[in-house]
């Protein structure tokens, strides 16, 4: 067996499906988590890849044996997740995901009881645990129930609507096409913005597997591009298929590139409440512009999403996000990076 | 201490210990791995860690491409009838069945729905152990879905086949059972309610916590006994958790020793039909040796476990099998034990001649039995017990399975368990003075020999 393609990192763990990441090493690795987190509720949710339920099964097994409660969402994009571990106050959560890596590939994202990635810190220390020969498998008596939470996006999406101006965004009747990536996001994005007020288009809502190739970028998104100038939208959006990144595509089919999510983003919160601004080394230097614009400051972290969002907790910062990733985050909601969000912040320009 | 056990019963052991989602998994994986993908059945008791091991389980059979159907909780004989009947490949029941609170096992059947036997689990166990599983890439991983949930009623109409349903509800029978909280309750309560038994539950919570000793023995049955003559019951059942052990309690309030329930199975089986063959092994009461005999039947002796008993009544096309744990199996029925089968046999009899429970058990000879379990955690008790050979020269000896010495009134048999670090001790007299006296010498022997 090749170990070559499995990657334990900070974002978590990552391999190909069958090769390097069995259910065994999944197991393993919930338990190890499970255990770092000192038990107590972990929520769990995945994204619409064919291995996910077999992996579900595994973190659960894990959790068990170690004494957590599992709390199952289901398919939900992993700004879900995240939200989740605050409302249902978890100790953690595990996003089963792999981002935008094809098929072939899954994962496992650790969150913390703040909602946010595991920092460099704690995801030493996890490993560190992983690493050690036992592991703390408690009796069964100490042994907790699985829960299923049914309803988690509707949750997610009352928060964000109560930091909206939903009259403003729903009297500007726009339509919007959505390229779901066949992804989490295929479940939720149509009614997230129906319910705004747009009028939709949506695109590979299928949760049967990817029709187009996963990550967000121009070349993948030739369907969108399409159905914007066809349909006449006023905006397209691309997620990927966990829905943390987002590529804004605008009304004559061109994507303004997945770096832009971020500045336009920044240009409308900074405009209505300037404050400072987190991004990695990777954005655009148009976001520093835009921030320079409205007397902001920026800082600049590592390329991560948790380097991002512990910058941005320490300054306080207002937004921030990734440019590289199309990752938007706007703290007022969640630290997260969150194409809701994302998508939100657009739709009200 | 030794607590975990992989051979003829498939994996037992503690949990958190020794019974890890680890070795689960690569146990399941192995299982798969045999298969090569397939469809495999896999089911479960009530305990509170089987959950967490039936997770473990169907996700290391998804990821070998195995096509799983989960039968969530269910009874060990509704687990050999499903494996067949949804046309599976194998079955996977995880439950600890007699085992005490703490322990759980994975126990795999052919896709007739038997127990492996040992060749089968030999090569399944060369696979565990060379560690080297036939994962798939994702296009290939096995999807789980759900077993049709009408399953129960398909299994319970064969069960209904074999006995006179309206005979048995003609006669307004009152039964008391214990389910030791297992996955019996289920079963048994759509049974009675079919065969238009008033059924009385108790320790039906479901809840996987054991009330008492999980082994349907005598000292189990004290609710069962003080319920069944306020309450003017026909017959009292201590079931063990997964419905493949029971022992019986008459109406006249008596409770009988385990080893009499495939007795009695028997002894009205050849009522209705004299000549059959039945199946046992080395160490199960006299009295069925008697009974069998008396009946003009014919009696063959096995190893002991399970698969061996069930085995040999495949091979002979034998009418019925079963042992002293209290467990029976029937030919042309599911192959395992059945003691949902014997709830209804026996009830049947009762109905169609008009007898009660006490009189059938006193048409049985008795024998007094005393069965001890003495805790070895020594890889050699056989070595140690082959001493003991010397301490009988007027006994007739047998090495069949474990040690066996006969006198004209009585036996001895010792066993190292296949479940559990202990040896299993079985004496067997016509006195109870001579069995209990017998039994607190053999004992102290052993003892001597094996705890030093």
């Amino acid at each position: 067996m090749s170990r070559v393609n499995l990657k334990v990192s900070v974002s978590g763990v990552r391999g190909v499906v069958g090769d390097s990441l069995t259910p065994n090493l999944i197991a393993d690795f919930a338990s190890a988590f499970g255990e770092y987190v000192g038990g107590g509720r972990v929520i769990v949710g995945r994204d619409t890849r064919p291995s996910g339920p077999m992996f579900e099964k595994a973190v659960v097994a894990g959790l068990l044996a170690v004494g957590c409660q599992p709390i199952l969402i289901g398919v939900a994009p992993t700004p879900t997740v995240q939200v989740m571990v605050g409302e249902l106050h978890a100790n953690g959560g595990i996003a089963i995901t792999a981002s935008h890596n094809p098929e072939e590939w899954n994962a496992l994202k650790f969150i913390s009881s703040a909602g946010i990635f595991l920092n460099y810190a704690e995801a030493a220390e996890l490993l560190d645990l992983y690493n050690q020969p036992d592991r703390g498998f408690v009796q069964e008596e100490e042994y907790r129930s699985v829960r299923t939470v049914e309803n988690a996006f509707e949750i997610q999406k009352k928060r964000i609507f109560k930091l909206l101006d939903l009259p403003t965004i729903a009297a500007a009747k726009i339509k919007v096409a959505v390229d779901c990536c066949n992804g989490a996001g295929a479940l939720h994005s149509r009614r997230f913005l129906e319910d705004l007020g747009c009028e939709v288009v949506s695109l590979f809502e299928e949760t049967d597997g990817f029709r187009r190739k996963p990550e967000p970028i121009p070349e993948n998104l030739t369907a969108l591009r399409e159905a914007v100038v066809r349909e006449k939208c006023d905006i397209g959006f691309a997620q990927d298929p966990d829905g943390d990144r987002i590529v804004v595509v605008n009304v004559h089919g061109e994507p303004i590139g997945e770096q832009f999510s971020v500045v336009l983003a920044a240009e409308h919160i900074l405009s209505k409440t300037p404050g400072p601004a987190v991004v990695n080394v990777q954005t655009t230097k148009a976001f520093s512009d835009v921030a320079a614009k409205y007397g902001c400051q920026v800082h600049f972290t590592p390329v991560g999403e948790i380097n991002v969002t512990t910058k941005m907790l320490e300054v306080e910062a207002v937004i921030g996000g990734e440019g590289g990733s199309g990752g938007v985050i706007w703290p007022s909601f969640h630290p997260c990076r969150d194409t809701r969000v994302g998508t939100a912040i657009q739709a009200w320009l | 201490m030794q607590s975990l056990r992989i051979g003829i019963a498939g994996m037992r052991g503690k949990v958190a210990s020794e019974l890890t989602p680890q070795r689960a998994m690569n146990f399941a994986s192995a299982l798969g791995t045999y298969l090569d993908g397939g469809k495999v059945v896999v089911g479960r008791d009530t305990r509170i860690s089987s959950g967490m091991l039936h997770q473990a389980a169907i996700s290391a059979l998804m990821g070998c491409g195995c096509t799983v159907v989960d039968a969530g909780l269910i009874s060990a004989p509704e687990m050999h009838f499903c494996t067949p009947h949804l046309e599976a490949d194998a079955g996977l029941l995880i439950g600890a069945g007699h085992h005490p609170n703490g322990w759980n096992a994975l126990m795999p059947f052919t896709s007739t729905g038997a127990a492996f036997t040992r060749v089968q689990l030999q090569e399944l166990l060369d696979i565990y152990h060379s560690r080297r599983y036939s994962l798939v890439p994702w296009q290939k991983i096995g999807v789980c879905s759900n077993a049709p949930s009408h399953i129960r009623e398909i299994y319970l109409d064969k069960v209904c086949s074999k006995v006179d349903v309206d005979a048995i509800a003609g006669r307004n029978l009152k039964v008391v059972a214990d389910f030791c909280n297992g996955t019996g309750s289920f079963v048994a309560e759509r049974l009675a309610a079919r065969l238009g038994v008033n059924l009385i539950s108790i320790n039906n919570e479901a809840s996987g916590i054991l009330p008492h000793d999980p082994e349907p023995r005598p000292r189990s049955a004290v609710q069962v006994q003080s319920l069944l003559k306020p309450l003017g019951a026909d017959i009292g059942f201590v079931f063990n958790s997964d419905m493949s052990r029971a022992s019986i309690v008459t109406s006249s309030g008596e409770t009988l020793s385990e080893e009499y329930t495939v007795a009695l199975v028997a002894d009205q089986c050849l009522n209705a039909r004299p000549n059959m063959k039945v199946i046992t092994n080395g160490c199960t009461t006299r009295t069925l040796d008697e009974v069998v005999a008396r009946h003009r039947g014919e009696l063959f002796k096995t190893k002991v476990g399970e698969a061996f008993i069930v085995d040999k009544m495949i091979e002979v096309g034998a009418d019925l099998a079963g042992d002293g744990s209290g467990s029976a199996a029937f030919g042309d029925h599911v192959l395992g034990y059945d003691n949902c089968m014997v709830m209804a046999v026996l009830l049947n009899a009762m109905a169609k001649h008009r007898i009660t429970s006490a009189e059938m058990a006193s048409a049985i000879p008795r024998y007094h039995i005393v069965k001890r379990a003495i805790s070895t955690s020594s890889s050699h008790a056989y070595t140690l017990l082959r001493q003991m050979e010397k301490f009988f020269p007027d006994a007739e000896m047998s090495e069949s399975d474990g040690l066996r010495f006969d006198w004209p009134d009585g036996w001895v048999h010792f066993r190292a368990s296949n479940t559990e670090p202990i040896i299993r001790m079985i004496v067997e007299f016509r006195s109870r003075e001579k069995a209990e006296e017998t039994a607190f010498h053999i004992r102290g022997m052993i003892e001597r020999l094996v705890l030093k």
